[in-house]
């Protein structure tokens, strides 16, 4: 529970359950079904990700800070604004880095 | 020296009892010497299951707290020649044990017995560290869920984080006639995600609440499908290299008929 707030989002939002639900009924139109097994697993190989790195809290904080090190290189970003989550991708386990940029570094800079 | 084995699985309610059950009386039944350990204090179930309930005079903190001899509390189970059960105490919680006092109880079961099966209660407190404490070895049992999935993959990471090596999977309750439509993740799917070793696989069977009912494990009764099950993870415990069963789905007029009326799923 207290990986919650470390990992920044809540995945059993409603959007995704709604995403489901129209899956399934855009697969009964069509006459099959999306198998409950393949969402099972899907749901389940994002929330171990999760899990697997919440075992240890400071792992998604850490790799944040580093993340905002090496781009600060190139790019003046908004470091409170920076979002860095797990999300699901069609087949695969996605990190996602939303990072606010603030202005460009001129490259004679 | 005998071996510990424990038997885990984070989520209650998956079947951890009745698997103890079930496999120390499989093992029992091919001779071997089984000790089983039931260390959900507070919450004791494996003398119901066994039908063992009415015959316990000590427990489990009897003997860490010295009351008794580890003799005294075994209660022998007169179906087989060396089978016994160390229940729980029903009026203690968790704290009555320390895994110190486990770790010690459980070198003692091992000298004298082959097997010493330990019941591990739900959760992932004290009372899992302490039923972890002294076992060389662990089964984890998970249902074909997602809760349970996901539970067990969390044990997964304690017991690496403890020093357990190399924990091994019972997939329980799978129902072949759903597998089959989609509908419930398959021995490969759980084996995809929790990547860890596979010593068996058990039908779900409505046999289990009839055995469980009367007090009888059904890996004692030969007809029992689930039964077969168990007494094939018991012969692998024992080295044996057993094939897993095939599950087949029910495939009655029943079901065809249900599926034809559109209730399928």
């Amino acid at each position: 529970m207290d990986c919650l707030p470390a990992c920044g989002r809540s995945w059993a939002s409603d959007t995704e359950g709604r995403e489901v639900l129209d899956l399934d009924l855009f697969g009964h139109l069509l006459g099959r079904r999306n198998s409950s097994k393949a969402v099972a697993k899907e749901r389940l190989r994002l929330v171990l990700v999760h899990d697997r790195s919440c075992a240890s809290p400071q792992v998604l904080e850490n790799m944040k800070n580093d993340l905002i090190t090496v781009i600060s290189r190139y790019l003046d970003i908004e470091q409170e604004g920076l979002d860095v989550s797990f999300t699901n991708n069609e087949r695969q386990v996605a990190l996602v880095a939303n990072i606010p940029v603030k202005q460009i570094k001129r490259a004679w800079e | 020296m005998g071996e510990v084995i424990v038997i885990t699985s984070g989520k209650g309610g998956v079947g951890k009892t009745t698997t103890t059950a079930n496999l120390g009386a499989a093992l029992a039944a091919k001779g071997a010497k089984v000790a089983m350990v039931d260390a959900d204090i507070g919450l004791r179930n494996l003398d119901v299951v066994m039908g063992l309930e009415n015959r316990i005079v000590y427990d489990l903190v009897d003997v860490v707290e010295g009351f008794c001899r580890l003799r005294q509390a075994l209660i022998r189970d007169k179906r087989l020649p060396e089978m016994y059960l160390l229940p729980a105490a029903q009026t203690k919680d968790k704290t009555a044990v320390s895994p110190d006092q486990m770790r010690v109880l459980c070198r003692e079961l091992a000298q004298e017995f082959d097997y010493c099966l330990v019941d591990c209660p739900a959760g992932i407190e004290q009372g899992f560290r302490n039923a972890i404490a002294g076992a060389d070895r662990a089964l984890i049992v998970a249902t074909p869920e997602v809760a349970s999935v996901r539970d067990a993959d969390r044990i997964i990471g304690l017991l690496e984080a403890a020093g357990m090596p190399q924990p091994q999977l019972i997939i329980n309750r799978v129902r072949p006639a759903m597998v089959k439509r989609g509908d419930m993740m398959d021995i490969a799917d759980v084996l995809d995600i929790l990547a860890i070793g596979l010593i068996g696989v058990v039908p779900d069977d409505e046999g289990i609440v009839v055995s469980t009912n009367r007090g009888e494990p059904a890996s004692l009764s030969p007809a029992s499908r689930a039964g077969e099950a168990y007494r094939n993870i018991a012969r692998r415990l024992q080295g044996e290299a057993v094939p897993v069963m095939p599950l087949e789905a029910e495939d009655g007029l029943f079901a065809r008929l249900r599926k034809i009326m559109g209730f399928g799923h």
